[in-house]
């Protein structure tokens, strides 16, 4: 198996609180694939995002890129690769600066030449759809989409390998998703590059994503291929949470589960399976024992002391998923 | 820039204010130009009444009150623009550094600004001439010490409301250093309210500078600044009351004129700081 872009092991960010928002998460993201992140809020997602990025300290455990750990290489360098692009992509940019200036500053930081650069910032602009007047105005005169893009330009100035999109779709109409999730899908292609989409949107990561992570109360419940994860969720947090979502296939039948209650505080996780509380199939085990991950089915895994596993049955009931979206 | 103008010009006391700020500023630039000697003693004219030759008459030496009122206004703008400047940079920079920095840095700041406020203006500023010894520059260092704190708390309050900006971090992601995070990023979008508390601390410094001019620890004779004028005028009252009129006139007209003008700035960049003394 080649070198994962970035591993991810054993990663804990505690909180004063102490709150634990990620608690021992380990994942890979192997170069050019689309991994997803979801979860309710307060999940860790976002945490889990910032945390990759440096804009949290790991508590514990350690974020690798390339191999590398990520308190051990140069700071600029490592800006390079990975770029996140905020859940509010407006209230990211910085208010007092024209969007031309927005798109210079990743040039100025790394002490790159503008007027060198510039014709593929320009080139980008176009590849991302925003026309050339949106130089001049300020971030608070733009529209919510433009300033998505235009947080994804800047991301994207560094031509880093790693683009992080936190809620990329949130707060945008219905159709402007439909256009954002295509231009995310172009851009790949292009760059080369290799994405992790954090959404709580199941029917956005069902469209872009090849994998998916599920998160539960800072815990990393489920991993699997999207087609794998969709049709078969193992974990009955995943398999509540899909079965949440709008139904494609009418003829489809799924386990009805809808959780009880609200999520529990991450102050106060309950000890044993984070999720035992809201679990329809609690058993003893549950309550005292923290599941680790096990593997269920090629690349796709789970902690779960009783995981769903596909009978043959379901198993042909769910196979032609990718269809229908 | 012109929006912020057109604003405080629609008000109808900001315009009031703006004209006779100006017309103060004005008069203290050209002051040479606009009126003679301050310092030519005409011992045979003294406590003189307005008349064509004095328009505001004369005082107990004979010398020319129109000229020295303006060259007094001179003093205080000189003192109001160094205190200002001082404490604007000074405050800033502490605040900031509260605001921005690790505990460490916070506290110490935090308990400075918190000394200097507990004090009473006038009271704190005699105490400290009564160490640093009287004359302007003393003056303008000492007042500059006591509004500083507003300038830092505000920064510091400011920068606490901006810490976690979502622009800030996006910053951060690029690969910018913490200097310029705060140059570029934070100082350019905590300078309204700064602006704001700086053109109202203007009058209160001015009316400092003249209090603590009349007490003699200010200005020092033959000096013309309002303080000193109105502090001869008061010794000389039997004889004629033109100076404190006309210096009076002047502290009041010239405070009122920067209150105003400081009050329809803040409305025009940001009415949320309207606050009660």
């Amino acid at each position: 198996m080649p070198l994962p872009l970035v591993a991810i092991r054993n990663l804990s960010v505690v909180f004063p609180g102490p709150l634990r928002a990620v608690d021992d998460v380990s994942l890979d993201i192997a170069a050019g694939e689309t991994l997803g992140v979801v979860g309710e809020s307060g999940s860790g997602k976002s945490t889990l995002a910032k945390t990759i990025v440096d804009l949290h300290r790991p508590t514990s455990g350690q974020v690798m890129f390339e191999g590398q750990s990520s308190q051990a290489f140069d700071r600029l360098w490592f800006r390079r690769q990975a770029q996140l692009v905020f859940q509010d992509a407006a209230s990211s940019l910085s208010p007092r600066l024209t969007v031309r200036q927005l798109l210079e500053e990743p040039l100025r930081i790394h002490g790159l030449a503008i007027g060198e650069h510039w014709a593929g910032v320009r080139g980008l602009l176009g590849a991302i759809g925003l026309p050339a007047q949106v130089l001049d105005k300020y971030p608070h005169q733009v529209s919510g989409g433009q300033a998505r893009r235009i947080a994804i330009a800047r991301a994207l100035v560094l031509k880093p390998r790693l683009l992080i999109a936190d809620e990329p779709t949130a707060g945008l109409d219905v159709s402007i998703q439909g256009d954002l999730l295509n231009l995310l899908r172009g851009l790949q292609q292009s760059f080369g590059l290799t994405y992790l989409i954090v959404s709580h949107n199941l029917n956005v990561i069902r469209r872009v994503t090849d994998r998916v992570a599920v998160m539960y109360l800072g815990k990393l419940v489920e991993i699997g291929s999207t087609k794998s994860l969709f049709s078969r969720p193992a974990h009955p947090y995943a398999a509540a949470l899909i079965a949440a979502g709008p139904v494609i296939d009418p003829l489809r039948r799924r386990p009805r589960i809808v959780l009880r209650g609200e999520i529990p505080s991450p102050l106060r996780p309950p000890p044993g399976c984070r999720f035992h509380t809201r679990c329809h199939f609690v058993r003893d085990r549950c309550r005292v024992e923290v599941p680790p991950m096990a593997r269920i089915a090629e690349g796709h895994e789970t902690a779960c002391h009783f995981p769903f596993v596909a009978s043959s049955e379901e198993g042909s009931d769910a196979a032609p998923l990718g269809a229908g979206v | 820039m012109s929006t912020i103008f057109s604003h405080i010009w629609r008000s109808s006391t900001g315009r009031f204010g703006l004209i006779l700020a100006v017309a103060i500023i004005g008069s203290a630039a050209f002051a040479p130009w606009l009126a003679g000697d301050p310092n030519r003693i005409d011992v045979f004219n003294r406590f003189a009444g307005p008349s064509w030759q004095h328009w505001m008459g004369t005082d107990h030496l004979g010398r020319d009150l129109f000229s020295r009122i303006l060259h007094g206004a001179r003093i205080a703008m000189e003192v109001a623009a160094a205190v200002t400047a001082i404490a604007l940079s000074l405050g800033t920079v502490l605040g900031v550094a509260a605001g921005y920095g690790p505990r460490q840095v916070e506290r110490p700041i935090l308990i400075l600004f918190d000394i200097l406020y507990s004090f009473p203006n006038l009271i704190f500023a005699l105490a400290l001439v009564a160490i640093l010894g009287p004359g302007l520059d003393n003056v303008v260092i000492i007042v500059a010490m006591t509004v500083m704190p507003h300038f830092g708390r505000i920064a510091r309050a400011q920068v606490l409301r901006l810490k976690h900006a979502p622009f800030l971090e996006a910053e951060r992601v690029l690969g910018a250093s913490t200097a310029r995070i705060v140059f570029r990023h934070v100082i350019p979008n905590i300078a309204g309210p700064l602006i704001v508390v700086a053109g109202m601390e203007v009058p209160a410094v001015i009316t400092i500078e003249a209090g603590l001019s009349f007490l003699g620890l200010g200005a020092r004779p033959p000096l013309a600044s309002w303080g000193t004028l109105l502090h001869d005028g008061y010794t000389y009252l039997s004889q004629s009351g033109w100076p404190v009129f006309f210096a009076g006139m002047m502290l009041t007209t010239a405070t009122l004129a920067f209150t105003l003008f400081g009050e329809a700035l803040r409305d025009a960049i940001d009415p949320r700081l309207r606050m009660d003394p």
